[in-house]
Protein backbone atom coordinates (compact mmCIF):
# COMPACT_ATOMS: atom_id res chain seq x y z
CA UNK A 1 0.00 0.00 0.00
CA UNK A 2 2.81 2.55 1.10
CA UNK A 3 5.06 2.07 -2.60
CA UNK A 4 1.31 2.51 -4.16
CA UNK A 5 1.38 5.99 -2.50
CA UNK A 6 4.65 6.66 -2.46
CA UNK A 7 4.72 6.14 -6.62
CA UNK A 8 1.38 7.98 -6.80
CA UNK A 9 3.26 10.53 -4.80
CA UNK A 10 6.28 10.33 -7.72
CA UNK A 11 4.33 10.37 -10.54
CA UNK A 12 2.74 13.00 -9.37
CA UNK A 13 5.63 15.06 -8.70
CA UNK A 14 7.19 14.39 -11.99
CA UNK A 15 3.92 15.89 -14.09
CA UNK A 16 3.98 19.02 -11.64
CA UNK A 17 7.94 19.46 -12.38
CA UNK A 18 6.98 18.90 -16.30
CA UNK A 19 4.58 21.06 -15.80
CA UNK A 20 6.88 23.88 -14.21
CA UNK A 21 9.62 23.32 -16.40
CA UNK A 22 7.33 23.98 -19.15
CA UNK A 23 5.84 27.44 -17.32
CA UNK A 24 9.04 28.69 -16.64
CA UNK A 25 10.37 27.95 -20.16
CA UNK A 26 6.90 29.66 -21.66
CA UNK A 27 7.95 32.56 -19.61
CA UNK A 28 11.09 33.15 -20.65
CA UNK A 29 10.33 32.56 -24.26
CA UNK A 30 6.04 33.03 -25.00
CA UNK A 31 6.45 33.90 -28.57
CA UNK A 32 7.34 30.12 -29.25
CA UNK A 33 5.30 28.78 -26.33
CA UNK A 34 2.25 30.75 -28.43
CA UNK A 35 3.42 29.70 -31.53
CA UNK A 36 3.40 26.07 -30.35
CA UNK A 37 0.16 26.31 -28.57
CA UNK A 38 -1.22 27.15 -31.20
CA UNK A 39 0.11 24.20 -33.61
CA UNK A 40 -1.70 22.57 -31.53
CA UNK A 41 -4.48 20.91 -34.16
CA UNK A 42 -7.04 19.57 -31.63
CA UNK A 43 -8.66 22.16 -30.20
CA UNK A 44 -9.41 20.69 -27.15
CA UNK A 45 -5.82 19.85 -26.60
CA UNK A 46 -5.23 23.15 -27.39
CA UNK A 47 -7.27 24.15 -23.94
CA UNK A 48 -6.05 21.64 -21.94
CA UNK A 49 -2.21 23.32 -22.56
CA UNK A 50 -3.31 26.27 -22.11
CA UNK A 51 -5.11 25.79 -19.01
CA UNK A 52 -1.96 23.85 -17.51
CA UNK A 53 -0.19 26.35 -17.97
CA UNK A 54 -2.33 28.74 -16.35
CA UNK A 55 -2.92 26.56 -13.13
CA UNK A 56 1.40 26.26 -12.68
CA UNK A 57 1.49 29.77 -13.12
CA UNK A 58 -1.40 30.79 -10.74
CA UNK A 59 0.59 27.77 -8.13
CA UNK A 60 3.85 30.19 -8.56
CA UNK A 61 1.89 33.59 -7.89
CA UNK A 62 0.37 32.00 -5.21
CA UNK A 63 3.71 30.82 -3.52
CA UNK A 64 4.40 34.26 -4.34
CA UNK A 65 1.86 35.89 -2.07
CA UNK A 66 1.89 33.24 0.57
CA UNK A 67 3.74 35.15 3.13
CA UNK A 68 1.28 38.06 2.50
CA UNK A 69 -1.63 36.23 3.01
CA UNK A 70 -0.30 34.31 6.36
CA UNK A 71 0.79 37.49 7.94
CA UNK A 72 -2.90 38.42 7.48
CA UNK A 73 -4.17 35.16 8.88
CA UNK A 74 -4.63 33.04 5.16
CA UNK A 75 -2.44 29.77 5.55
CA UNK A 76 -2.04 27.44 2.91
CA UNK A 77 -4.08 24.99 4.35
CA UNK A 78 -7.56 27.24 3.68
CA UNK A 79 -9.13 25.39 0.52
CA UNK A 80 -12.46 27.27 1.40
CA UNK A 81 -10.10 30.50 0.65
CA UNK A 82 -8.19 29.20 -2.39
CA UNK A 83 -10.56 27.67 -4.04
CA UNK A 84 -12.79 30.44 -5.08
CA UNK A 85 -10.24 32.61 -5.73
CA UNK A 86 -8.50 30.50 -8.34
CA UNK A 87 -12.12 29.57 -9.56
CA UNK A 88 -12.84 33.97 -9.84
CA UNK A 89 -9.28 34.18 -12.01
CA UNK A 90 -9.58 31.38 -14.19
CA UNK A 91 -13.21 32.98 -14.95
CA UNK A 92 -11.84 36.32 -15.28
CA UNK A 93 -9.02 35.14 -17.44
CA UNK A 94 -12.14 33.42 -19.86
CA UNK A 95 -13.81 36.95 -19.72
CA UNK A 96 -10.84 38.50 -20.47
CA UNK A 97 -10.26 36.00 -23.31
CA UNK A 98 -13.99 36.46 -24.39
CA UNK A 99 -13.68 40.29 -24.95
CA UNK A 100 -10.47 39.58 -26.70
CA UNK A 101 -12.37 37.40 -29.04
CA UNK A 102 -15.42 39.52 -29.46
CA UNK A 103 -13.42 42.91 -29.85
CA UNK A 104 -11.73 40.71 -32.94
CA UNK A 105 -15.10 39.85 -34.27
CA UNK A 106 -16.09 43.46 -33.93
CA UNK A 107 -13.01 44.63 -36.17
CA UNK A 108 -13.82 41.48 -38.01
CA UNK A 109 -11.02 39.43 -37.57
CA UNK A 110 -12.77 35.27 -37.32
CA UNK A 111 -10.50 34.02 -34.68
CA UNK A 112 -11.23 31.05 -32.70
CA UNK A 113 -11.74 31.10 -28.81
CA UNK A 114 -9.36 28.87 -28.61
CA UNK A 115 -6.47 30.66 -30.32
CA UNK A 116 -7.48 33.87 -28.12
CA UNK A 117 -7.36 31.95 -25.19
CA UNK A 118 -3.52 30.72 -25.52
CA UNK A 119 -2.52 34.07 -27.44
CA UNK A 120 -3.81 35.68 -23.75
CA UNK A 121 -2.30 33.50 -21.93
CA UNK A 122 1.25 32.97 -23.51
CA UNK A 123 1.36 36.58 -23.15
CA UNK A 124 -0.41 37.92 -20.24
CA UNK A 125 -1.56 35.23 -17.33
CA UNK A 126 1.75 33.39 -17.44
CA UNK A 127 3.65 36.18 -16.07
CA UNK A 128 0.87 36.47 -13.21
CA UNK A 129 3.51 35.60 -10.37
CA UNK A 130 5.36 39.25 -12.00
CA UNK A 131 2.39 40.93 -11.49
CA UNK A 132 1.83 39.65 -8.16
CA UNK A 133 5.57 40.57 -7.63
CA UNK A 134 5.31 44.07 -8.88
CA UNK A 135 1.63 44.38 -7.06
CA UNK A 136 3.44 43.59 -3.36
CA UNK A 137 3.42 46.91 -2.08
CA UNK A 138 -0.23 47.85 -3.66
CA UNK A 139 -1.65 44.57 -2.27
CA UNK A 140 0.71 44.97 1.56
CA UNK A 141 -1.51 48.64 1.54
CA UNK A 142 -5.00 47.17 0.16
CA UNK A 143 -5.30 44.34 2.75
CA UNK A 144 -4.41 46.38 5.69
CA UNK A 145 -7.19 48.56 4.98
CA UNK A 146 -9.36 45.58 4.09
CA UNK A 147 -8.17 44.31 7.42
CA UNK A 148 -9.45 47.73 9.18
CA UNK A 149 -12.75 47.41 7.33
CA UNK A 150 -13.51 44.63 8.74
CA UNK A 151 -12.07 44.95 12.17
CA UNK A 152 -14.69 48.12 12.17
CA UNK A 153 -17.57 46.71 10.53
CA UNK A 154 -18.26 49.24 7.43
CA UNK A 155 -20.61 48.19 5.36
CA UNK A 156 -19.88 48.38 1.72
CA UNK A 157 -20.26 52.52 1.07
CA UNK A 158 -18.27 53.65 4.14
CA UNK A 159 -15.93 50.79 3.23
CA UNK A 160 -15.59 53.11 -0.25
CA UNK A 161 -15.09 56.11 1.49
CA UNK A 162 -12.62 54.72 4.17
CA UNK A 163 -10.40 53.44 0.75
CA UNK A 164 -10.56 57.13 -0.58
CA UNK A 165 -9.71 58.70 2.61
CA UNK A 166 -6.61 56.40 2.90
CA UNK A 167 -5.72 57.04 -0.26
CA UNK A 168 -5.83 60.91 0.07
CA UNK A 169 -3.90 60.72 3.87
CA UNK A 170 -1.30 58.09 1.64
CA UNK A 171 -0.82 60.85 -1.09
CA UNK A 172 -0.31 63.75 1.38
CA UNK A 173 2.68 61.58 4.16
CA UNK A 174 4.08 59.45 0.89
CA UNK A 175 6.20 56.50 2.83
CA UNK A 176 8.06 53.59 0.33
CA UNK A 177 5.18 51.95 0.62
CA UNK A 178 3.19 54.43 -1.74
CA UNK A 179 6.57 54.82 -3.53
CA UNK A 180 7.04 51.20 -4.21
CA UNK A 181 3.58 51.23 -5.26
CA UNK A 182 3.91 54.29 -7.98
CA UNK A 183 7.09 52.52 -8.61
CA UNK A 184 5.34 48.97 -9.90
CA UNK A 185 2.33 50.88 -11.70
CA UNK A 186 5.20 52.89 -13.86
CA UNK A 187 7.02 49.35 -14.79
CA UNK A 188 3.85 47.30 -15.11
CA UNK A 189 2.40 50.41 -18.02
CA UNK A 190 4.99 49.49 -20.41
CA UNK A 191 4.99 45.74 -19.68
CA UNK A 192 1.04 45.82 -20.70
CA UNK A 193 1.67 47.78 -23.38
CA UNK A 194 4.92 45.44 -24.89
CA UNK A 195 2.20 42.47 -23.80
CA UNK A 196 -0.66 44.02 -25.96
CA UNK A 197 1.56 44.55 -28.90
CA UNK A 198 2.76 40.99 -29.17
CA UNK A 199 -0.80 39.67 -28.75
CA UNK A 200 -1.82 42.07 -31.62
CA UNK A 201 1.13 41.10 -33.59
CA UNK A 202 0.46 37.48 -33.86
CA UNK A 203 -3.33 37.93 -34.40
CA UNK A 204 -2.34 39.47 -37.15
CA UNK A 205 0.43 37.12 -38.39
CA UNK A 206 -1.72 34.09 -37.82
CA UNK A 207 -5.19 35.56 -39.59
CA UNK A 208 -3.15 37.30 -42.18
CA UNK A 209 -4.87 40.65 -40.84
CA UNK A 210 -4.13 43.96 -41.51
CA UNK A 211 -1.79 45.05 -38.48
CA UNK A 212 -3.81 48.10 -37.72
CA UNK A 213 -7.24 46.56 -37.63
CA UNK A 214 -5.48 43.61 -35.03
CA UNK A 215 -4.05 46.52 -33.07
CA UNK A 216 -6.94 48.69 -32.62
CA UNK A 217 -9.47 45.53 -31.69
CA UNK A 218 -6.55 44.43 -28.93
CA UNK A 219 -6.58 48.39 -27.28
CA UNK A 220 -10.34 48.40 -27.75
CA UNK A 221 -10.79 44.71 -26.19
CA UNK A 222 -7.83 46.23 -23.56
CA UNK A 223 -9.39 49.68 -22.54
CA UNK A 224 -12.98 49.21 -22.86
CA UNK A 225 -14.29 45.92 -22.43
CA UNK A 226 -11.24 44.15 -19.99
CA UNK A 227 -11.94 46.46 -17.54
CA UNK A 228 -15.20 45.56 -17.30
CA UNK A 229 -14.55 41.67 -16.45
CA UNK A 230 -11.61 42.33 -14.26
CA UNK A 231 -13.51 45.29 -12.03
CA UNK A 232 -16.37 41.98 -11.14
CA UNK A 233 -13.75 39.44 -11.09
CA UNK A 234 -11.52 42.03 -8.43
CA UNK A 235 -14.42 43.11 -5.98
CA UNK A 236 -15.32 39.44 -5.92
CA UNK A 237 -11.84 38.19 -5.14
CA UNK A 238 -11.94 41.67 -2.71
CA UNK A 239 -15.31 40.41 -1.32
CA UNK A 240 -13.61 36.29 -0.61
CA UNK A 241 -10.25 38.05 0.82
CA UNK A 242 -12.36 40.36 2.86
CA UNK A 243 -14.46 37.52 4.79
CA UNK A 244 -11.12 35.48 5.60
CA UNK A 245 -8.51 38.07 6.29
CA UNK A 246 -7.61 38.74 9.84
CA UNK A 247 -8.72 42.05 11.44
CA UNK A 248 -5.65 42.44 13.01
CA UNK A 249 -3.46 42.97 9.88
CA UNK A 250 -4.71 46.53 10.18
CA UNK A 251 -1.69 47.20 12.12
CA UNK A 252 0.51 47.10 8.79
CA UNK A 253 -1.49 50.90 8.34
CA UNK A 254 0.57 53.80 8.78
CA UNK A 255 -0.36 55.60 12.23
CA UNK B 1 2.84 31.65 -39.35
CA UNK B 2 5.85 33.52 -39.59
CA UNK B 3 7.79 35.56 -36.49
CA UNK B 4 7.74 38.96 -37.81
CA UNK B 5 8.90 40.67 -34.34
CA UNK B 6 12.04 41.87 -33.76
CA UNK B 7 12.76 44.11 -30.40
CA UNK B 8 13.08 47.50 -31.81
CA UNK B 9 9.53 47.14 -33.92
CA UNK B 10 8.12 45.75 -30.95
CA UNK B 11 9.14 48.71 -28.80
CA UNK B 12 7.71 50.96 -31.47
CA UNK B 13 4.39 48.77 -31.87
CA UNK B 14 4.34 49.36 -27.51
CA UNK B 15 4.52 52.65 -28.19
CA UNK B 16 1.86 52.43 -30.81
CA UNK B 17 -0.44 50.48 -28.52
CA UNK B 18 -0.14 52.94 -25.76
CA UNK B 19 -1.14 56.38 -27.51
CA UNK B 20 -4.11 53.82 -28.59
CA UNK B 21 -5.02 53.42 -25.15
CA UNK B 22 -4.78 57.15 -24.31
CA UNK B 23 -7.09 57.90 -26.64
CA UNK B 24 -9.82 55.78 -25.57
CA UNK B 25 -9.07 56.99 -21.91
CA UNK B 26 -9.96 60.47 -23.37
CA UNK B 27 -12.97 58.89 -25.64
CA UNK B 28 -14.48 57.06 -23.05
CA UNK B 29 -13.30 57.12 -19.63
CA UNK B 30 -12.26 60.81 -19.11
CA UNK B 31 -16.12 61.93 -19.75
CA UNK B 32 -17.87 58.96 -18.04
CA UNK B 33 -15.02 59.70 -15.04
CA UNK B 34 -15.54 63.61 -15.36
CA UNK B 35 -19.64 63.02 -14.92
CA UNK B 36 -19.34 60.76 -12.08
CA UNK B 37 -16.52 63.42 -10.07
CA UNK B 38 -19.35 65.96 -11.33
CA UNK B 39 -22.34 64.22 -10.16
CA UNK B 40 -20.03 63.30 -6.34
CA UNK B 41 -19.20 67.38 -5.87
CA UNK B 42 -22.90 68.83 -7.21
CA UNK B 43 -24.58 65.85 -6.27
CA UNK B 44 -27.53 67.07 -8.22
CA UNK B 45 -26.98 67.66 -12.12
CA UNK B 46 -27.05 71.45 -12.51
CA UNK B 47 -26.85 73.89 -15.52
CA UNK B 48 -23.31 74.50 -14.52
CA UNK B 49 -22.22 70.76 -14.57
CA UNK B 50 -23.84 69.96 -17.68
CA UNK B 51 -22.09 72.72 -19.52
CA UNK B 52 -19.02 71.89 -17.82
CA UNK B 53 -19.48 68.09 -18.34
CA UNK B 54 -20.27 69.32 -22.48
CA UNK B 55 -17.54 71.91 -22.77
CA UNK B 56 -15.10 69.72 -21.73
CA UNK B 57 -16.04 66.45 -23.27
CA UNK B 58 -16.27 68.33 -26.92
CA UNK B 59 -12.61 69.27 -25.98
CA UNK B 60 -11.52 65.87 -24.91
CA UNK B 61 -13.21 63.25 -27.12
CA UNK B 62 -12.09 64.76 -30.91
CA UNK B 63 -8.31 64.76 -28.84
CA UNK B 64 -8.62 60.87 -28.42
CA UNK B 65 -9.97 60.34 -31.75
CA UNK B 66 -6.74 62.25 -32.73
CA UNK B 67 -4.72 60.53 -30.94
CA UNK B 68 -6.54 56.98 -32.16
CA UNK B 69 -5.75 58.20 -35.67
CA UNK B 70 -1.74 59.12 -34.38
CA UNK B 71 -1.40 55.51 -33.10
CA UNK B 72 -2.67 54.04 -35.78
CA UNK B 73 0.33 55.85 -37.77
CA UNK B 74 2.61 54.61 -35.54
CA UNK B 75 1.49 51.02 -36.31
CA UNK B 76 1.78 51.50 -39.97
CA UNK B 77 5.64 53.74 -39.34
CA UNK B 78 3.93 56.98 -40.48
CA UNK B 79 6.59 59.49 -40.40
CA UNK B 80 4.26 62.83 -39.83
CA UNK B 81 1.97 61.43 -37.38
CA UNK B 82 4.68 59.72 -35.48
CA UNK B 83 6.27 63.30 -35.00
CA UNK B 84 2.80 64.31 -34.20
CA UNK B 85 2.02 61.87 -31.54
CA UNK B 86 5.62 62.91 -30.07
CA UNK B 87 4.41 66.00 -29.85
CA UNK B 88 1.34 65.56 -28.12
CA UNK B 89 2.92 62.98 -25.85
CA UNK B 90 5.43 66.00 -24.59
CA UNK B 91 2.88 68.35 -24.19
CA UNK B 92 0.68 65.71 -22.01
CA UNK B 93 3.59 64.68 -20.34
CA UNK B 94 4.27 67.97 -19.04
CA UNK B 95 0.91 68.43 -18.08
CA UNK B 96 -0.16 65.38 -15.90
CA UNK B 97 3.06 63.14 -15.70
CA UNK B 98 5.32 65.13 -13.89
CA UNK B 99 4.23 68.26 -13.07
CA UNK B 100 1.64 66.87 -10.04
CA UNK B 101 3.98 63.54 -9.70
CA UNK B 102 4.23 63.48 -5.74
CA UNK B 103 8.24 62.81 -5.72
CA UNK B 104 8.22 66.47 -7.12
CA UNK B 105 6.27 67.75 -4.82
CA UNK B 106 8.32 66.56 -1.97
CA UNK B 107 11.50 67.77 -3.66
CA UNK B 108 10.06 71.12 -3.04
CA UNK B 109 10.61 72.02 -6.79
CA UNK B 110 9.13 75.16 -8.68
CA UNK B 111 6.18 74.67 -11.08
CA UNK B 112 8.65 75.74 -13.55
CA UNK B 113 11.18 73.54 -12.40
CA UNK B 114 9.21 70.43 -13.00
CA UNK B 115 7.79 71.53 -15.70
CA UNK B 116 11.02 72.02 -17.03
CA UNK B 117 12.09 68.34 -15.51
CA UNK B 118 8.68 66.64 -17.49
CA UNK B 119 9.75 68.31 -21.01
CA UNK B 120 13.61 67.15 -20.66
CA UNK B 121 12.48 63.80 -19.95
CA UNK B 122 10.06 63.76 -22.79
CA UNK B 123 12.04 65.42 -25.06
CA UNK B 124 14.39 62.74 -24.32
CA UNK B 125 11.37 60.09 -24.70
CA UNK B 126 10.39 61.31 -27.83
CA UNK B 127 14.19 61.75 -29.36
CA UNK B 128 14.07 57.64 -28.77
CA UNK B 129 10.45 56.81 -30.04
CA UNK B 130 11.83 58.79 -33.21
CA UNK B 131 14.87 56.97 -33.27
CA UNK B 132 13.25 53.80 -32.37
CA UNK B 133 10.58 54.09 -35.78
CA UNK B 134 14.16 55.22 -38.02
CA UNK B 135 15.44 51.64 -36.70
CA UNK B 136 12.39 49.66 -37.34
CA UNK B 137 11.63 50.99 -40.41
CA UNK B 138 15.37 50.13 -41.68
CA UNK B 139 15.39 47.27 -40.23
CA UNK B 140 12.02 46.22 -42.32
CA UNK B 141 13.62 47.06 -45.48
Amino acid sequence: MSSEVFEGLKSALDGFGTLLVEWFLAALNPVRKCHSLLAIKSEAERIRKTLNLWAVSFLVSLTVFLPLYVYYGIGLSSLEFHLPVFLFLTLGIIGCGFCLWLSLRIYGIHATFSDVMAIYTAYVMCYQPLLNLFSYFVYFRFFGVLAAVKAQGLDLSQAAHYFHVQSISLAKSPDFIYFGSRLSSWILLPLGCVSSALMAGTVAGRYSAPREKSFSAVVFATMILVPLVVVIQGMLVAFTEYVFISAKGSAALPH
Amino acid sequence: MKNSTNLVSLAVDSVGIFVGMLGWMFMVWGPLILALALCYLAKTPTATSNVLLIFVSMVIIPFGLLLKWLSNGIIKRGWVRIILSASVLILLGIRLGFAYSPIGIRGGQSPFERHLMGIELLSAAAVVILGLTRAARCSGE
